[in-house]
């Protein structure tokens, strides 16, 4: 196991080198004048532009500035933004709004699994019957309207019926943020208690129920000892990859709510073309996403150990 | 986010603790105001509200969200968003009046030798430098300005920001900047001092007094003193954060001598502003005891603010004037207020050297806009109400611009503004909220049979496709496109010319005008110093400065790498004119009424030639608690975003009282 | 096989008689003419609100047509009319007219043809590409570790960076938007996928197939594909109002499609600025949007159902 865990730590993190090392190639493959402001561009000569650029160490060659981003990488240096806040440290301008997002998202996570997972198996459990209806058509109706229009209609309803502010505000954070968590939590809450109930549906046709059913199992301990548990497994694999994606913000939430987080920054940059944070998001979002998986996938072994994913000799 | 916590200066915030902070903080989220802050605000009273509203005490307006500060360093900064900003934060040795005119700052007054090549400015003894919680941290001398000077002129220490101002004014700048060119990293140990023994034009004779010698005579330098690039800078700063730091200083390094210090500051969230202790205007000016900006995603969302009272002023959209305007009995029907136009003036640039996709030339194109017939036919033919209707829904024709120089800019010693002398010799007539000023009698059918067997007679065919480029994804620029497409089939036909959208994804200068991809493009020119030269030396030959002669309309390449086609020669003549009376004018240094009146010559001769085609001025509508004329509106510098000596109040304005303004206003300025 | 009304009143002795041995009769097995997808479509069919959101979209594509040959503009002709803005809907527009005053009706529903044509492609294509290399990546473990790194080298390079590059290099356009979705999409639906095969190729019939050295595609199409196709078909169908909704996040980012392919999402990204004055702008489009995705999501459920070998027989 211990064995498994580091050298599948040592492969994601070649992973992540790979993916950095082609957004960096990705994002000098355009012209340098995308470093520029328009209003830099309007004013600057040629000599000007390519003087900045030379102090910025822009002009060397790729492959020097590749080997000098390794360089820095190995000291734990993501270099500075260039275009989002100028001259910030990188991991100043991200840890600054990764706080706000992880919060925002943790709360709407665990309202979300929690009340996915509740209609998923009350919708199961009644399979058919009213609640199975409203619970598909809550799920059918969050989903299907796109979230644009959700969230618009979250943020008229909200502010002019119950009077929650409209826009983020860390002078008030409490009730600016009801919002936001709302429109975080009704397309994932239905997410949930879609795949749940798919799961759930999915168990209660196996033999192993029918059997149980034949032993003359109660209901109730049917769907609790066998359907859940086994229901719960492919869910459990949400948990770790869901929850540290939070971290990576909703980008048109939080530009709707003016929320301070990470959600917008990539793109932000990208189009700012703020080569240091972007690289950095990657790396980041990059790690975040394959440390999830691979504590999905050790939590789904826990919870069912008929699962292997860990290369055991012989056994094939 | 917690960092800009930390910094909350009022001591009752510290006493309630981290826990309450969000709590107590609830409270200021409407207009009541909090007991902290108030000790500091100034001595000077608000002025009273003309329509009988109290004075607000805390100002709550917006901000665009792509408009974020990117960085807090005025010297290294070149964005007009940063400025928003940073005006509030710190000042240099002039400001100016609602009337747009220099007025003292820093500098207690000024004066310049006969031929206005040497400026003399008398600096106040009472300016300091004080950190972001108001300590006194030094006390500004005009070594400051010094310091700051050579900080933006040495290469290596401002990286080549902010310098062409002091390059193509101060006598020996560009000498001394191409000096720390040549040294590299070594010029990282230059000091103000190696800046003086260079000979550079900039001297300070004692502690209150800098003299700046000027390259040639420069009528116009107190306008050009109140930029950036003139900012002070202290050398005790730069020594404690290093070269970079200072680059970079956040708010929380920076030093301040402005009328405001940063109170809270959130990335794409909010900025709150509270009065500076130690600023020198205290007395004589009104300050806010808070002003919070709020960066909006959108204008709808800020309409809702408005109605809550969230936001003391708002832009309208579109949608929302229309609703307004469509019920009599809307609560806001009396209160729409129509404001100035902003400082830029937007062109139609004519590119004369267009490329296909694949590179190769357009000579369709080219052959037609090197016509004058043709062009005269798009200035002089095409309607633009329903396009000015885009920007302004009420009274479209406020937005027309028919010159090239932005409004405002200067006035000679009669008073009247440089643009009314254009008007003159293009014969145009005034504003009559009816039809456009330009198209008036202008018969189109003549002209367009013209141009139309002339440019037959070259092999060009019709309709001549014209390439407009816009933001994709953009719906404002999309519409306003479609809506332009629709102007130029009714004013000239479509078996003429037709009007082609194209789209970039990020840059414009990137995608489409360095690839030479557009017919036309629409782009405003704001002023960086109070003289015509600003705007029609962007526009002449021989000039590698000439900014849209080189980089928009090719022209000035054109004739720079002498590959001028027969078809061109007649336009390239008409340039070579315009340039030659712009020389001129500008050699005129000693008569301001006779320098402007060769420049208006060289605007109109430009315009009766069609070798531009100016588009519009951008007059918006917004609902406000403020009046838009008691604040600062000059077209050039920095200052219009401080939030000094501003007229507010509890009542909104209406519609009545904002044209009373107008018309004091104008009252005013011709006097 | 003999059938109960064969012995219907014959007399006891009749019922026993001697029969020839026949070859192709001891090779038979029970339930010979059970046909899988016959009953998917069976089962299916037995679903009636999935058979009527079929109905109900197909009469939408069907309609989209119909109504810009109806409609008194079309779109090719809009004509842009200041005096027209923001017309409620009358005897004139049908939907009224948008802030330039352009017929409504012929927009949203030409947008709602260009939008479900998109989804469609994006969807299907997204489903052949995953579940082939989501077959393959899940059952054949020495290629497990490279689609692996496959699947996370192209899942942390966020999709936005690749639509902003592919949009500044390549440029815009249906096709080049179809494939570019396709391309950040496919691994999603190969994950699940791999998912699921981890969860069914240790069973002990997989473990006699490959004893018995069944071909490997047999294997995937036969034995697991089957269980899979409950959970792919809901995937497909889930993708559809999800492009529908990532399109429209993409052009209010500036990387839809171009200014003369209108899509719902670009109506839906125009419109939110209007919508509280003038909600019908909203309405109409949301409304469309949300009928799709509703037929969608039943139909993909019903179907999904309809799928699991384990509710036929």
């Amino acid at each position: 196991m211990l064995k498994y865990t580091v050298k599948r730590l040592l492969q994601s993190f070649i992973t992540i080198l790979i993916a950095v090392t082609v957004v960096f190639l990705l994002m000098r493959m355009l012209p340098t004048d995308y470093y520029f402001t328009e209003d830099q561009l309007m004013k600057f000569t040629p000599e000007q532009k390519e003087a900045a650029l030379e102090a910025a160490g822009l002009l060397d060659p790729i492959g020097e500035q590749l080997v000098r981003f390794y360089g820095q990488l190995l000291h734990l240096d993501f270099g500075t933004s260039r275009r989002i806040q100028n001259g910030m440290a990188v991991t100043r301008v991200i840890g600054d709004r990764m706080g706000v997002s992880l919060r925002l998202g943790a709360i709407a996570f665990c309202i979300s699994w929690i009340c996915g997972i509740i209609i998923g198996v009350v919708q199961a459990a009644f399979k058919g019957k009213l609640p199975d209806w409203l619970g598909t058509a809550y799920t059918v109706v969050v989903n299907a309207v796109p979230a644009l229009v959700m969230y618009s209609l979250v943020l008229v309803i909200g502010s002019t019926v119950f009077g929650f502010p409209t826009l983020y505000s860390t002078r008030n954070v409490g009730p600016s943020s009801v919002l936001p968590v709302i429109c975080l939590s009704l397309s994932s809450t239905a997410g949930y208690a879609l795949w749940m109930r798919r799961y759930m549906v999915d168990e209660l046709t196996r033999d192993y129920i029918k059997l149980a059913k034949v032993k003359g199992l109660s209901y109730s301990q049917i769907m609790f000892r066998h359907v859940l548990r086994n229901a719960l497994v492919p869910m459990v694999q949400f948990i770790p990859q869901s929850l540290l994606l939070t971290i990576s913000g909703s980008l048109l939430m939080e530009s709707f709510f003016s929320v301070p987080g990470m959600g917008p920054l990539l793109t932000d940059a990208v189009r700012r073309y703020d080569t240091s944070v972007v690289q950095t998001l990657v790396m980041f979002y990059a790690a975040l996403s394959i440390v999830g998986i691979f504590l999905g996938d050790i939590l789904m072994m826990l919870v069912d150990p008929r699962i292997t994913i860990a290369e055991k000799g012989g056994s094939r | 986010m917690n960092a800009n916590f930390e910094i909350s200066r009022r001591s009752f915030l510290k006493g309630a603790g981290a826990v309450g902070a969000a709590g107590l903080l609830a409270a200021c989220g409407g207009s009541s105001s909090s007991t902290g802050s108030t000790a500091t605000s100034g001595a000077a009273s608000a002025p009273a509200a003309s329509n009988g509203g109290a004075p607000l005490s805390e100002y709550y307006t917006w901000e665009s969200n792509v408009r974020e500060l990117e960085e807090w360093n005025v010297l290294h900064s070149q964005d007009a968003s940063d400025f928003n900003v940073l005006t509030n934060l710190v000042d240099g040795l002039l400001s100016s009046d609602p009337y747009g005119k220099p007025v003292a700052a820093i500098a207690e007054s000024w004066e310049h030798n006969e031929d206005a090549s040497v400026w003399t400015f008398h600096l106040r003894d009472d300016v300091d430098w004080c950190d972001v919680n108001g300590n006194v941290t030094g006390h500004i001398t005009s070594k400051d300005f010094l310091v700051g000077c050579e900080w933006v002129i040495n290469q290596y220490k401002n990286e080549a920001f902010n310098t062409s101002m002091p390059l193509q004014n101060v006598l020996n700048a560009e000498e001394y900047y191409n000096h720390t060119v040549e040294l590299g990293d070594a010029a990282a140990d230059l000091t103000y001092q190696d800046m003086l023994d260079f000979g550079v034009g900039i001297e300070a004779p004692d502690d209150y007094t800098l003299v700046f010698t000027c390259k040639n005579p420069c009528p116009y330098f107190d306008t050009v003193a109140g930029y950036v690039s003139f900012y002070p800078a202290s050398e005790d700063l730069i020594n404690q954060l290093g070269i970079d730091g200072f680059r970079y200083a956040t708010q929380l390094e920076m030093w301040y001598c402005g009328p405001y210090l940063i109170e809270e500051y959130v990335n794409r969230n909010t900025k709150s502003f509270i009065p500076n202790p130690t600023w020198y205007g205290a007395d004589d000016h009104s300050r806010f005891e808070r002003v919070v900006v709020t960066m909006l995603t959108d204008q709808v969302v800020g309409y809702q603010l408005y109605q809550n009272r969230e936001l003391d002023e708002i832009d309208l959209t579109e949608s929302t004037i229309t609703t307004i305007t469509n019920d009599p009995n809307h609560e806001y029907a009396d209160q729409l207020c129509e404001k100035r136009p902003k400082k830029y003036s937007y062109q139609f640039h004519f590119n004369f050297e267009r490329f296909n996709d694949d590179g190769t030339p357009d000579d369709n194109w080219n052959k037609a806009v090197a016509n004058e017939a043709f062009r005269r036919c798009m200035l002089e033919g095409l309607d633009l109400t329903t396009y000015y209707a885009r920007t302004n829904a009420i009274n479209p024709l406020k937005c027309e611009n028919d010159f090239y120089t932005m409004q405002g800019v200067c006035y000679n010693t009669s008073g009247k503004d440089y643009t009314e002398l254009v008007r003159e010799r293009m014969g145009y007539g005034q504003y009559d909220g009816e039809t456009m000023v330009r198209t008036r009698g202008a018969d189109i059918a003549a002209l367009k049979q013209q141009a139309m067997d002339e440019l037959s007679a070259i092999g060009v065919t019709f309709p001549v496709h014209c390439y407009y480029p816009i933001l994709s994804g953009n719906t404002t620029q999309q519409d306003s496109a479609v809506v332009l497409r629709q102007c130029f089939t009714d004013s000239l036909g479509d078996d003429f010319i037709v009007l082609d959208v194209v789209e970039y994804v990020s840059s414009i200068t990137q995608e489409i005008i360095n690839a030479h991809k557009h017919s036309i493009v629409q782009n405003g020119w704001g002023a960086d110093f109070g003289d015509p030269i600003n705007f029609l030396g962007q526009e002449i030959l021989h000039d590698d400065n000439a900014y849209y002669a080189m980089n928009y309309g090719f022209i000035g390449k054109i004739v720079k790498e002498g590959s001028t086609s027969d078809w061109q020669s007649d336009v390239v003549a008409k340039f070579e004119e315009f340039t030659t009376m712009v020389n001129d004018a500008s050699a005129i240094v000693d008569d301001i009424d006779a320098r402007y009146d060769a420049f208006a010559d060289a605007e109109a001769y430009m315009l009766q030639h069609a070798l531009t085609m100016p588009a519009v001025y951008e007059v918006s509508w917004c609902l406000t608690h403020a009046n838009e004329y008691s604040k600062i509106n000059a077209m050039y510098g920095i200052f219009n975003y401080k939030y000094v000596d501003w007229e507010t109040s509890e009542e909104a304005y209406t519609t009545e009282q904002y044209e009373e303004f107008a018309a004091a206003f104008n009252a005013a300025m011709q006097a | 096989m003999a059938k109960a009304s064969d012995f219907a009143g014959k007399k006891d002795d009749e019922l026993f008689y001697l029969v020839d041995y026949s070859p192709e009769e001891a090779e038979r097995i029970g339930y010979s003419n059970y046909s899988y997808w016959g009953s998917v479509v069976k089962n299916f069919l037995k679903n009636k609100i999935a058979v009527f959101c079929m109905i109900v979209f197909l009469v939408l594509v069907i309609f989209s047509f119909v109504a810009l040959a109806i409609g008194k503009y079309s779109y090719e002709e809009l004509v842009p009319y200041s005096s027209t803005s923001f017309q409620s809907p009358n005897g004139e527009f049908w939907f009224g007219t948008d802030n330039l005053g352009q017929d409504y009706w012929c927009q949203v529903w030409y947008a709602t043809q260009v939008s479900i044509r998109l989804a469609l492609i994006v969807a299907v294509g997204e489903c052949i590409v995953g579940v082939i290399f989501g077959l393959i990546w899940g059952y054949v473990r020495k290629l497990d570790r490279l689609f692996t790194e496959i699947y996370n080298l192209l899942d942390s390079v966020p999709y936005i960076i690749y639509m902003t590059l592919i949009a500044l290099m390549v440029g815009q356009s249906f096709t080049i938007m179809a494939v570019s979705m396709i391309f950040i999409g496919w691994f999603q639906t190969a994950r699940r996928v791999r998912n699921m095969v981890f969860m069914y190729r240790d069973r002990e019939y997989n473990l006699a197939s490959r004893c018995l050295g069944t071909p490997l595609w047999r294997v995937l199409t036969k034995n697991i594909l089957p269980y899979l196709v409950s959970v792919i078909i809901l995937q497909t169908a889930l993708n559809i109002p999800y492009t529908i909704n990532m399109e429209s996040t993409l052009s209010y980012l500036g990387l839809g499609l171009g200014i003369d392919t209108p899509s719902l999402g670009l109506l839906l990204a125009k419109v939110r600025t209007f919508f509280l004055d003038y909600p019908y702008l909203l309405i109409f489009p949301a409304s469309i949007v949300s009928i799709i995705s509703i037929s969608f999501y039943i139909m993909g459920n019903a179907f999904s159902d309809a799928a699991d070998p384990r509710n036929h027989v």
